[in-house]
This record gives C-alpha cells, sequence and structure tokens, in this order.
C-alpha cells in the first residue's frame, strides 16, 4: 500500500475559505441543529437521542427558532458574518416534515445572512428516506444527504441493530439522485463484531457502487470513556458479551477500505472521510479547523472563539428540559465550557492532523506561543508516522493516522 | 532498693501484628484517666498516618500513666511501646531493655505466632516479668484454655496467671492494671549513683532538634547537666526533660528507673542512636549499658525521580527522611536507564516500602524504585574483597573470583497442616533445613528452622509464605553470616539495549526460570507501544528468554465532531499525564511497576 498524494482538496470554484494551517477549505461559520429522535436507538449510539411514538416535530421546529432568537439575544455577533453551512443532524432528521425543514431553514434565512451557495446537508435513515421526502428536503433548501447506510451485509446490519435492509440504501440514493441531490455521502461502520476483512471490503465496494460523492467509514467505538455517554454496547464489552474484532484485524479493515474507496477515486482527506476532488464536507471541516458553530436543538453542541481562546456550549440533553427552558425564554444550557488558548491549541492540534492535507505545526505552534515541535515532528518522521512537506505541513502517514491519539500525545 | 522507686512500673506490650496491641494500649490509657475516649483517635501511639493504616508500629513510644490501685497507692506506669515487625528487632531488644515488665497480648483465636515468640524469648532473656494477656475472647472463635495451654507448651511460662481480656470491648483492663502493679517488680537503680541512661528510641523534630527517649539505669538526669552519648563521646547540654502524659509535658530530672524525653541541643540523628548509653560528662560510668549496635541496612534498592527536573527535591526528602531514621541510608547513583537517584539502604523489605510510600505521599514524588538488593561479597581473581549492593556494578564475570551472599536463620511457625507447603517453598528457596519440632503437646503447632539466603527472603517470599499457609505462618528470623554462591548477573535487554536498573542476581540454577519470568511479566506491564519491543532476559552475551511486544496498530478516534472535541481534548490531557508516570528508556515508554516485576512472579 502506497502513501496517496496529498490531497489539495480544494476545486479552483471552491469559494469557501481556505485555512492556512491545513490547506482545507472550510466552513468558517456553520449552524447545527440536532433533531434527537429516532425509530429506535442503535445500541452503539452515544448522541442524544429519544424515541418517540409521536415526534412533536412542530413544537420542536418552533422551540428551535426561539432558541435561534435566544442565542442571537446572547450574543449578536453570529450575526456578523454569513453563514457558510448548515447540518441538520440527529437523531433521525429524516422524520422531520419536509415542510418544517422549509420553514425552519426559511426563518434561518430572515434572521441570519446564509451564503446563498452554503452547504446545507441533512442526516438520513435509509428506511425513511423515500423520493417525496428527499424531493421535499431539496427543495427546502438541503443541497447535501448524507446517508446512514452502515453495511451492506445483513449481519452486520443486524449485529448493529438497524431497521434498515442493504437494498434500502440503494434505493435511497436512487431517490436522492431523483430529487435533484449532486452531493450524497454515505457512511459505513468497521470493526463490527462478526465482522471480517472481506466484509469489510465489500461493504466498501457496496458504497462506491452506489456512486457517492463522499463516504465515512467509521471504526465502532465502544468504549465508555471515548463515548459521550453509556451505549448498550458499551455495557456488553465490559460484560464479555460482544467481542469486537482484534485491533490489528480492524487496522487491516481500514487500510483495505481505504484502496477500495481511493481506487474509485473517493480520496481519504481525514482519518475516517473519504471524497471525490473538492467534494469534502465543508461543514465538518469547520471543526476540525476550529471554526465558529452556532448550535441549536437538544444535547448540541456549538463553540466559538474568543479573544481569550473560546466558549463550547452544550445544551440539556433531555428533550423535556430543553422544551421547558426555550419555550420560558431561557437558554437552554446544560454547559458553558471556556477554553484556554493552550486548550484550543490542544485542540486544533489533535483536529488539524486528522487531515490528510496535514498540519502546519510549526505555524499553529508560533501563534498560539507554543514551543517548537520540529525536534518531535523529525522523531515521528524518523518512525514512519508521518513527513513534513515543503508547504510546510506535517501530514500523518497511513500508518500515523491509525495512531492518531499517541501521534498527538507525543505532541503535546 | 530506694523508696522512690517503690510506684514506679515500667511495662511494655509484646504482641503480633493484629492481635491488638493498639487497641489495649488505648483502653490503658482510658482506663487510667490519661486520656480521654474523645482524644483517643482510636490508638492513639501509633502516630504516624502510615502506621495507623497498615496496623503496625515502626517507632516506639512511651507513655507515663497514673493509676490508683486497689491497695489504694498510686503508682506511675510507664507504657513503653516496641515495633512491631522482625526489621526493627533491634529496636524492639532496646525498648525491651527499658522495662522490668511485658504484658504478652495473645490471640485467643490465633494463638501464639513467631514474631511474639521471638519476642518473648528476647523478654525472657533480659529478665522481664512476662504476663500473659489472653486477647480477643469476645470472639466466638476465641479458646481461651487452649491459648493457655498453648503459652506453657510453645512458650514455657506458667500461664495459669493469664489474664482473659477484650481490649476492643474493654474487658479485663482492671486486671491487667492491677497485675502490672503486683507482678512487675519497681526498677532497681540508684539515683546517687554515675549516670547511666539506655537510649531506646530517638527522631527528629523540626522546632527541637534531637529527641531521644531514654530509660535512667542509674544516677539523675537533671536540666543543664552536661551528659556524654558512649559511641561517639560526644557531650551536649540537657536542654529539656520531660515525659508523655500522653502530650510531652517538662519536669525538671529523671532519676534511677525513671523514663522520659531527652533534649540536649543533638542537631543529626546519628549522634542519639538507639542503644546508646547517656552519660554524665563530670562523672561518667564505667561502663556502658551492654548491646549496643550499629543498625546496618540490609537491603538496598535504587530510588529515582520520574521526572528528572525532581532529582533536587527527592535529595531534599531523603535527607529530610533520614534526619528522623538512623537505619536509612542513601548516596547518589547514576543509571543508564533511569539517570539521576540514589541508592538506598533500608533494614528489610517492610522499611523499604515505608520509605517508598513516605517519600511518595509526604512528599509528593513520582518514583522509580529498582528491585532489591542484598549485599554480595565479591572475590575477584586479583584477591580483592568487594561489597556490592547494586548489580549494576559487579564486576565482569571474568574478573570474579567467587561471589558470596547472606545468609539469614528463619524460624517458622506454622500448624501441621500446612507444613508440606512451607516445607516445599523454603526447598525451592535455597533454604537448608536445620531443625524441625513441634511445639507443646498438642501436635499442631510446628517449627521449622531454615538456614536461607536472604536474596530469597526479599524475593516475595514473604508473601508466598502466606499464601502456602493460609496467612497462619509467621515468619522471624536473624542474620547469619555469609556463605558462597553460585550466582549470575541477569540483565533484561529493551529493544537491545541492557536496562541497568533491571538487572538482578541471581543464582545460576534459577536464572533461566527467572529470565522467564521477568520477561513475561514486563510483557504484562509495558504497554503497546507504536512500534514492536523486544524484551531479553540474558546472562552475560547468552540471551536466555524472549518476549516480543507487538506494535500498537490501531489508536484514533474514529468521530470526532462538536461534542466529541472537549472529551476528546480530555483524554489526550490525561493520556499526557499518565506519560509522565512512564519513563523513556531509549524509544520505549516504561511504566513504574515494570522496575519491580523482576521482583514478583507468578508461580
Amino acid at each position: 500500500m502506497g502513501e496517496e498524494a496529498p490531497r489539495q482538496g480544494v476545486a479552483a470554484r471552491d469559494s469557501f475559505a481556505v485555512d492556512a494551517l491545513t490547506g482545507m477549505s472550510a466552513a468558517r461559520r456553520g449552524l447545527y441543529v440536532h433533531f434527537p429522535w429516532c425509530l429506535a436507538k442503535c445500541p452503539y449510539c452515544d448522541f442524544a437521542v429519544a424515541v418517540q411514538k409521536r415526534i412533536p416535530e412542530a413544537r420542536y421546529t418552533e422551540g428551535l427558532l426561539a432558541e435561534l432568537s435566544l442565542r442571537l439575544a446572547a450574543r449578536a455577533a453570529w450575526a456578523d458574518a454569513p453563514l457558510d453551512s448548515v447540518y441538520l443532524g440527529g437523531g433521525t432528521p429524516s422524520l422531520w416534515a419536509p415542510a418544517l425543514v422549509a420553514r425552519f431553514l426559511e426563518a434561518v434565512r430572515a434572521r441570519l445572512p446564509v451564503r446563498p451557495d452554503a452547504e446545507v446537508t441533512l442526516e438520513a435513515n435509509p428506511e425513511v428516506a423515500d423520493a417525496a421526502r428527499l424531493a421535499g428536503y431539496r427543495a427546502a433548501g438541503v443541497n447535501r444527504l448524507s446517508l446512514g447506510a452502515q453495511s451492506f451485509d445483513v449481519r452486520t446490519l443486524r449485529t448493529l441493530g438497524r431497521a434498515h435492509a442493504p437494498e434500502d440504501a440503494r434505493t435511497a440514493v436512487r431517490a436522492a439522485r431523483q430529487a435533484g441531490f449532486d452531493n450524497v455521502s454515505v457512511d459505513l461502520i468497521l470493526g463490527v463484531q462478526g465482522q471480517s476483512l472481506s466484509s469489510a471490503v465489500q461493504d466498501a465496494e457496496g458504497a462506491v457502487a452506489l456512486g457517492p460523492e463522499h463516504v465515512s467509514a467509521y471504526v465502532l467505538t465502544v468504549e465508555r470513556e471515548a463515548l459521550g455517554q453509556e451505549t448498550v454496547f458499551a455495557r456488553r464489552l465490559r460484560t464479555g458479551r460482544l467481542q469486537l474484532p482484534e485491533e490489528a484485524a480492524v487496522a487491516d479493515m481500514v487500510e483495505a477500505v481505504t484502496d477500495v474507496l481511493q481506487a474509485a477515486g473517493l480520496g481519504r482527506y481525514e482519518v475516517s472521510n473519504y471524497a471525490r476532488a473538492g467534494r469534502h464536507a465543508r461543514h465538518n471541516a469547520l471543526y476540525w479547523t476550529g471554526g465558529d458553530c452556532l448550535a441549536l436543538g437538544v444535547g448540541a453542541t456549538g463553540f466559538f472563539r474568543t479573544a481569550m481562546g473560546g466558549v463550547r456550549t452544550t445544551s440539556h440533553s433531555s428533550p423535556v428540559r430543553w422544551f421547558a427552558d426555550v419555550e420560558a425564554g431561557r437558554l437552554p444550557e446544560a454547559e458553558a465550557e471556556v477554553l484556554t488558548d493552550a486548550e484550543v491549541f490542544t485542540e486544533r492540534l489533535m483536529l488539524g492532523l486528522r487531515f490528510t492535507s496535514g498540519l502546519d505545526v510549526e505555524a499553529l505552534a508560533q501563534e498560539y506561543g507554543q514551543p517548537s515541535r520540529v525536534q518531535r515532528l523529525q522523531r515521528l518522521e524518523a518512525q514512519g508516522l508521518g513527513s513534513q512537506g515543503a508547504d510546510g505541513r506535517f501530514r500523518l502517514s497511513r500508518r500515523g493516522l491509525l495512531l492518531h491519539t499517541d501521534v498527538c500525545a507525543l505532541l503535546l | 532498693m530506694p523508696p522512690e522507686n517503690a510506684h514506679l512500673r515500667n511495662f511494655c506490650i509484646i504482641a503480633h501484628i493484629d492481635h491488638g496491641k493498639s487497641t489495649l494500649a488505648d483502653r490503658l490509657l482510658e482506663a487510667t484517666g490519661t486520656l480521654s475516649k474523645r482524644e483517643s483517635q482510636a490508638q492513639f501511639l501509633d502516630n504516624m498516618e502510615l502506621e495507623r493504616e497498615r496496623g503496625i508500629t515502626i517507632k516506639a513510644q512511651s507513655v507515663r500513666m497514673n493509676y490508683t490501685a486497689k491497695d489504694g497507692k498510686t503508682y506511675v506506669l510507664n507504657l513503653i511501646d516496641t515495633p512491631g515487625h522482625v526489621d526493627f528487632a533491634y529496636e524492639v531488644s532496646r525498648s525491651l531493655a527499658a522495662c522490668e515488665g511485658a504484658l504478652l497480648v495473645v490471640d485467643a483465636s490465633q494463638g501464639v505466632e513467631a514474631q511474639t515468640l521471638a519476642n518473648v524469648y528476647m523478654a525472657l532473656e533480659q529478665g522481664l516479668e512476662v504476663i500473659p494477656v489472653i486477647n480477643k475472647i469476645d470472639l466466638p472463635s476465641a479458646d481461651a484454655e487452649r491459648t493457655r495451654a498453648e503459652i506453657e507448651d510453645v512458650i514455657g511460662i506458667d500461664a495459669s496467671g493469664a489474664l482473659p481480656a477484650s481490649a476492643k470491648e474493654g474487658i479485663g483492663i482492671i486486671d491487667i492494671l492491677e497485675a502490672v502493679v503486683k507482678r512487675v517488680p519497681p526498677p532497681k537503680g540508684d539515683p546517687a549513683a554515675p549516670l547511666k541512661a539506655l537510649v531506646f528510641d530517638s527522631w527528629y523534630d523540626s522546632y527541637r532538634g534531637v529527641v531521644m527517649l531514654v530509660r535512667v539505669l542509674e544516677g539523675t538526669l537533671r536540666n543543664k547537666q552536661a551528659i556524654l552519648l558512649f559511641s561517639n563521646q560526644k557531650t551536649f547540654e540537657v536542654q529539656e526533660l520531660g515525659v508523655f502524659s500522653p502530650f510531652s509535658s517538662p519536669v525538671s530530672q529523671l532519676q534511677a528507673g525513671e523514663v522520659g524525653v531527652l533534649i540536649a541541643g543533638v542537631k543529626v540523628i546519628h549522634d542519639a542512636k538507639v542503644g546508646d548509653t547517656v552519660t554524665e560528662a563530670e562523672r561518667p560510668c564505667v561502663t556502658p549499658f551492654p548491646g549496643f549496635q550499629e543498625v546496618k541496612p540490609m537491603v538496598f534498592s535504587g530510588i529515582f525521580p520520574i521526572d528528572a527536573g525532581d532529582y533536587e527535591d527527592l535529595r531534599d526528602a531523603l535527607e529530610k527522611l533520614r534526619l528522623n531514621d538512623s537505619a536509612f541510608t542513601y548516596e547518589p547513583e547514576t543509571s543508564t536507564a533511569l539517570g539521576f537517584g540514589f541508592r538506598c539502604g533500608y533494614l528489610g523489605l517492610l522499611h523499604m516500602e515505608i520509605v517508598q510510600e513516605r517519600l511518595e505521599r509526604e512528599y509528593n514524588l513520582s518514583l522509580i524504585t529498582t528491585a532489591p538488593s542484598v549485599v554480595y561479597k565479591v572475590f575477584t581473581h586479583q584477591g580483592e574483597q568487594l561489597l556490592v549492593d547494586n548489580p549494576a556494578r559487579l564486576p565482569a564475570v571474568q574478573n570474579i573470583e567467587h561471589l558470596e551472599e547472606p545468609l539469614l536463620t528463619c524460624h517458622i511457625h506454622v500448624p501441621d497442616e500446612y507444613l508440606g507447603g512451607v516445607l516445599k517453598l523454603c526447598q525451592d528457596r535455597r533454604g537448608v533445613q536445620k531443625d524441625i519440632k513441634y511445639l507443646g503437646t498438642s501436635g499442631k503447632r510446628v517449627q521449622v528452622t531454615y538456614a536461607m539466603p536472604l536474596a530469597e527472603v526479599v524475593f516475595d517470599f514473604f508473601d508466598k509464605l502466606k499464601s502456602v499457609s493460609r496467612g497462619y505462618a509467621s515468619l522471624d528470623y536473624e542474620l547469619a553470616g555469609y556463605q558462597p554462591a553460585d550466582l549470575v548477573k541477569l540483565d533484561i535487554l529493551i529493544n537491545g539495549d541492557p536496562v541497568d536498573a533491571l538487572s538482578v542476581i541471581v543464582h545460576r540454577d534459577r536464572a533461566y526460570q527467572r529470565g522467564r519470568d521477568v520477561c513475561a511479566r514486563l510483557k504484562q506491564v509495558i504497554p503497546k507501544q507504536m512500534y514492536e519491543v523486544a524484551i531479553q532476559a540474558a546472562i552475560g552475551s547468552r540471551v536466555i528468554s524472549r518476549e516480543t511486544i507487538s506494535a500498537m496498530r490501531k489508536n484514533v478516534l474514529a468521530k470526532c465532531y462538536g461534542g466529541d472535541i472537549s472529551r476528546k481534548r480530555k483524554l489526550l490531557e490525561k493520556q499526557k499525564e499518565g506519560k509522565k508516570r512512564m519513563k523513556q528508556v531509549g524509544s520505549v515508554e516504561i511504566p513504574q511497576e515494570a522496575f519491580l516485576a523482576v521482583l514478583r512472579t507468578d508461580e
């Protein structure tokens, strides 16, 4: 397996700002909206999720807009610059009625400047992604669809507790194309119990066969301490009822899946993300380049830079508490974490190194008044974990990307 | 006997660990009104946090109690505490020398243990009146009669007058105090004779300098008196005399028979060694109190700061520790693997653990301790004789004519049902059986005596002894000189580089097994690294064992979006903190515990 050439990731027509430290074009300001409801909770999921027969979607839409007003009142600067991206995540936002999504996006545009070519993504589950619904989202202004296919193997889907069949993902992508989506992403999960190298490769081939612009291939994360909250899988792992493939086998899967995707023109631009040229997720790139993100909804996390560092806010993950706050005119904040410059430095370091385009570690260190890392970078290079490019960026090798945590710990 | 002493009683308590010595001491203090229940912060005499936690006594203490007996007279009872561990046997002997009597506390359900026996014999040799106390009679498993018979059988003293008690429940306390008054003889000694006082404990107090606990044997100690210490012939002036009752209170003099505190402007603890004799400079006594010994460390290990920047702090901490512990030694040591540190000497393994814990706890230092070593005698072909306490300093094989190692005589007490396991363990540890005898008439308890290399005892022997006997075996030992042995240096190589701090000296017959054990153990404790790590054990240039830690392949968080970022950052910061507790040896990060891995086995 050779090292892929560093991806520029920036198409000629790209009008998104380029982050100087990573060379990635990214949204500088985004809006994240969390839609917490699902038809069933997946056993591996650590997001703020609620399962309810009747989803109070109209009430929620109004609540989100009420929260938007509260956020703008609390920090007027959110209206200073136009939004580059909107991301509707979940939960299962494809359960949200298209008419309400339209109403919501319209109301956002009325209150905040949004650039006309903003990236507007919606996460969809294959089982609730029919043609009419997708057309409704497209008409509402959604221009990117992220489809939670996860696998094309019935056994893997069953182990993951997913409700859909492999065929559903194919149907959903066809429907998306018909609805006019020219930017579709497919999610895969690797390292599932019982999954073999060949079934992981088949999943990657299944994703390629759908012709997506973007693929996210996530290794299943189960350990409680790496997740936001307790999951069914974490409990099973602790009690020995869940056996995950060996670390080396999972690493082999990542490498093999990378080979399949890259051969199909989906270049790896981040630890778990692959895209055709110019089609990387601008909104996700915002997180990895320290951009400001206004967040709305149950359990949503937002971030903005300050002169001293940054502030990261997290809303209540219980819909009951969230509703109670926003409907009483209070910010539904569960936590506001004030970050120092040193902490922002740590984050930019660990996030920037996730890109295959690399990170200008020395420029970053200088920007934050940190000592030079040159010697440590040289040591990493000598160990084959990364290489220093002529552009000043340090790029992790494939092996380095898989050992990203250790590399970061060494550089901190 | 001078009438001044008729009301004085000096006694101590001999007990096995856990047999209730400290609790009994507290009850005596309460019963005499020396200490209220409220003040008796459970187990008053154990005044170091560490001692209380481990339930053992390291430093001896002494408390003066006033007791009005049933005969209507008021007596002054001095309770002299004794350390409760084999590492401190010499200190025990000095404490006993300050007494006329001893309470022998035996657990009514456990019976007599080896350590107790050793101390009782010591007390009997010194002519103390021994009063047996059968403790914990409130426990359902208590068997007072059997315990009484065992005391007679095993120790050979009359136990018909043994006192049943429960220190925990406060049963039998007054009977014990009455027995001390009636059976312990009042001290002898002429207050007018030339001064002779025994130092049976000393410690460093940062405000007052060295504090000595003394028993005046002859003559009188007075304020402002010029005194002479026998062992070093140094003179000092008495600045303060006092007694503990239980808090220190000054007195103007201490005369023959009395026990108290002596402060005389002594600056360093080595000038006031336990066992030394204090006399008057003007009118010295002719002979010192016999039995004085320079306490010498028997076990050595390296102590290194994990963070090289802590070296100065470590040195300061060791200096302070040594102020208070005359048996502890240290000198600078340099290791190629661990950098600058110190070679420290201890009385035994417990002493070593206590020193390490105090350094980490009281001085907040992160340390690496290397495996303990004994002192070997090295005879070279050039006819030199060297003492080596550090495997890294062992001369090259070709220069060694032969090696000798220190030998112990070990007495082990064990119920006969566990005898087989104990004999096998001793055999495995190169022990040579010297004696085996059944104690008493029950035929249930056995005392075996082995000659065993000290190095084998240091190497987790005590833990193993406890495990083969389910905790019932007890051990006592004394040094028994040196003997030649076929020893080799076992080196550990990590990725091809010898790590000097992991070297150990072992018997040739056991080197192979030991090498395998250590490699396997290191494989368990060294975490996976970003590259393959080879662990090898070697004798000279011959590799005798190898383990490989495969390289870590994957350690990355797959998803890192909005809400994950803070959590991930904190995980990274935690990992970075964890790294601080690792030592970088070459390119490999080795955790603290790896350096003690050479000490333990999974037999």
